[in-house]
């Protein structure tokens, strides 16, 4: 039987992207099938309006100018999850999303396109806490630190540097009594920066001689804020602030020579072969073209499942695999309460030097208190609409701080 | 392409009555979800979120209507439980169905027998006819969408802002944006402060 690529990964989110860049290294023809839309790709102009090639291999393709043309940095274009360009559904946004039948109050916020959900992530890559892998998962902490490791070091993860908002979390934490942690691996209570996926500040950021605009189009995060809708600062795709996978894993992959990426190709199904040693054996996909509709099928040695939480399980349960204890379990979700604070001016200006704090400056998310074995308290300022409460249910006045609670 | 493409958006007056009541309950004004015809946004998402694989095509469902009328249901097994006669808000939704002839407060309970299912699911349009699940979360959803349609610049693509999403031009600014206090997009700020710590210490264990 002739063969499309040595391994094809399923998805290009996330993890697909990286293990595309490990396996290409490797020297591996690697074939990867993402359902979305691929931005800041010359081969996609209006990945939205047109169907455009089958796939790019190039790194040449990439385009920063395109990137920032389509991340817009607008909420309804972005993060709408009906309409939005980030959004679970086809890249051609006149076309409903791929419909989840979710019970209960649940949302899956989850992206489309090359990247995946690190589209729109806030690039908090925090280490689980030591309690929670050991003895829950087939792996144990000690056996993960290498794997974190070659990731911080590679997006990289940094420690996040501070705002105003961040200043006056930490104000708090250590008046409530709370210690600094510098480390990755807490084991008691405390209070740190995120560890994030984003470039340090460009060194002249506090300069006015350089105008923001220039900042923003050179190396380094900016404090813009925008991180959830999507970043498009940096030199080139390579250097965009922050580090989701289209921009940082893709474009490693890419320069390997050995890995193709497809996008508007859905998954629909693992194809399976008889062994006559090793039994049932995964020897290729089912896929659909997301603008045409047509069906086809592509065949590799090995197929690695990177389609995230909930369709790698539900390709795996509709392919009719073997039975495996693993598939569908251990799912990790946000399971979060708000708090919002409203400050007195006063205060404000003895803790900050200044009478206001403002929610979207920053990285969207750039501290936490850490409580292993219960949960993290974490400062966030996205964009209007999950700022609302502090407008809505409860009277606006300068100094507003949302923050997350995550057990 | 889909059988929504030349659908003029003219609704039909009970489902806009319909959607305007729940934006007027969930944003009141002044400065509210009516004033920017956040009814339009709820009726446009409402119609182009779920599609269903049919025999030979994907299928757009359009859940506006049966959404109208499930809010409709609500409202009536609320008169009921309460004894209501008549509306007491004829004026606001000369347009009425059940629902938009509530008082907001009303509406909310209206809303939240949804929520808590205390509705005889079988009484419902379909998709929703015994869907406990699907009315639950739909529910939610246009509490979120409605916030959504609210804070986003959706109100400042002014006359494209029901056109396919690719085809919509900002026109403006939007005056949700002055009063969260939001000062639109940015290149940066010039805000840092420091590192509170350089560089992690224990990479390995």
């Amino acid at each position: 039987m002739s063969i499309d690529a040595d391994v094809i990964i399923i998805g290009a989110g996330g993890g697909g992207a990286v293990a595309a860049k490990e396996l290409g290294e490797l020297g591996i023809n690697v074939l990867v099938l993402e359902a979305g839309p691929w931005y800041g790709n010359k081969q996609w102009e209006e990945p939205n309006q047109y169907r455009g090639p089958v796939s790019s291999s190039n790194p040449d393709d990439l385009d920063v100018h395109l990137l920032r043309q389509q991340y817009t940095r607008y909420e309804h274009t972005m993060n709408d999850i009906v309409a939005g360009r980030f959004r679970w559904g086809p890249a051609d946004r006149r076309r409903p999303t791929w419909y989840r039948r979710i019970p209960e109050k649940g949302m899956s916020w989850q992206n489309a396109g090359v990247g995946g959900t690190t589209q729109h992530y806030w690039a908090n890559s925090p280490r689980a806490y030591q309690m929670a892998v050991d003895d829950v998962w087939p792996i144990s902490y000690r056996e993960l630190i290498p794997y974190y490791q070659k990731a911080e070091d590679t997006l990289p993860v940094r420690p996040a540097p501070a705002t105003p908002k961040e200043e006056l979390f930490y104000y708090g934490a250590k008046k409530a009594g709370w210690s600094l942690l510098d480390t990755l691996n807490p084991v008691s209570p405390g209070y740190r920066p995120q560890p994030n996926a984003i470039l340090p500040p460009n060194e002249r950021l506090m300069d006015p001689k350089t105008s923001l605009y220039e900042l923003s189009h050179m190396e380094g995060c900016t404090m813009a804020g925008h991180c959830v809708n999507g970043c498009p600062y940096g030199s080139s795709v390579d250097k965009v602030a922050k580090r989701a996978t289209h921009v940082s894993y893709v474009p490693l992959a890419l320069r390997t020579g050995n890995v193709d990426i497809r996008p508007n190709t859905y998954t629909t199904k693992i194809l399976t072969d008889h062994h006559p040693n090793e039994g049932i054996i995964a020897s290729g996909v089912q896929f659909r073209d997301t603008w045409t509709g047509e069906i086809g099928e592509l065949y590799a040695k090995v197929i690695v499942m990177a389609a995230g939480c909930i369709e790698s399980p539900r390709l795996w349960l509709n392919s009719e695999l073997p039975q495996n204890e693993w598939v569908g379990r251990g799912l990790t979700t946000h399971y979060w309460d708000w708090v919002t604070g409203v400050f007195d001016e006063k205060d404000l200006m003895h803790i900050l030097g200044q009478n206001h704090v403002d929610p979207f400056v920053g990285h969207t998310s750039a501290a936490r208190l850490d409580y292993p074995g219960l949960g993290v308290i974490q400062p966030s300022g996205p964009q209007p609409w999950l700022i609302f409460i502090v407008n809505v249910w409860i009277q606006p006045k300068r100094g507003c701080l949302p923050t997350q609670a995550i057990p | 392409m889909n059988q929504m493409e030349h659908q003029p958006y003219v609704h039909p007056p009970h489902k806009k009555a319909t959607f305007m009541a729940f934006v007027d309950a969930v944003i009141p004004p002044p400065w509210g979800g009516v004033a920017i015809q956040l009814d339009d946004y709820l009726i446009w998402i409402l119609d182009h979120h779920i599609s269903v694989q049919e025999n030979l095509s994907v299928k757009t469902v359009l859940l506006s209507a049966p959404t109208a009328l499930m809010l409709d249901a609500a409202a009536t097994q609320l008169m009921a439980l309460k004894g209501m006669k008549r509306s007491p808000d004829l004026l606001t939704f000369p347009q009425k169905g059940a629902f938009a002839a509530l008082v907001p407060n009303d509406r909310f309970e209206a809303i939240r027998l949804l929520e808590t299912l205390q509705i005889d699911l079988e009484a419902l349009p379909s998709p929703y006819r015994n869907n406990a699940n699907l009315v639950k979360n739909i529910v939610t959803f246009l509490h979120q969408m409605t916030m959504f349609g609210y804070y986003s610049e959706w109100v400042t693509y002014g006359s494209t802002r029901l056109a396919y999403p690719e085809d919509r031009e900002l026109e403006g600014r939007s005056f949700t944006w002055d009063l969260a206090g939001y000062p639109g997009v940015s290149c940066g700020y010039r805000a840092l402060r420091g590192f509170p710590v350089v560089e992690f210490a224990d990479k390995e264990i």
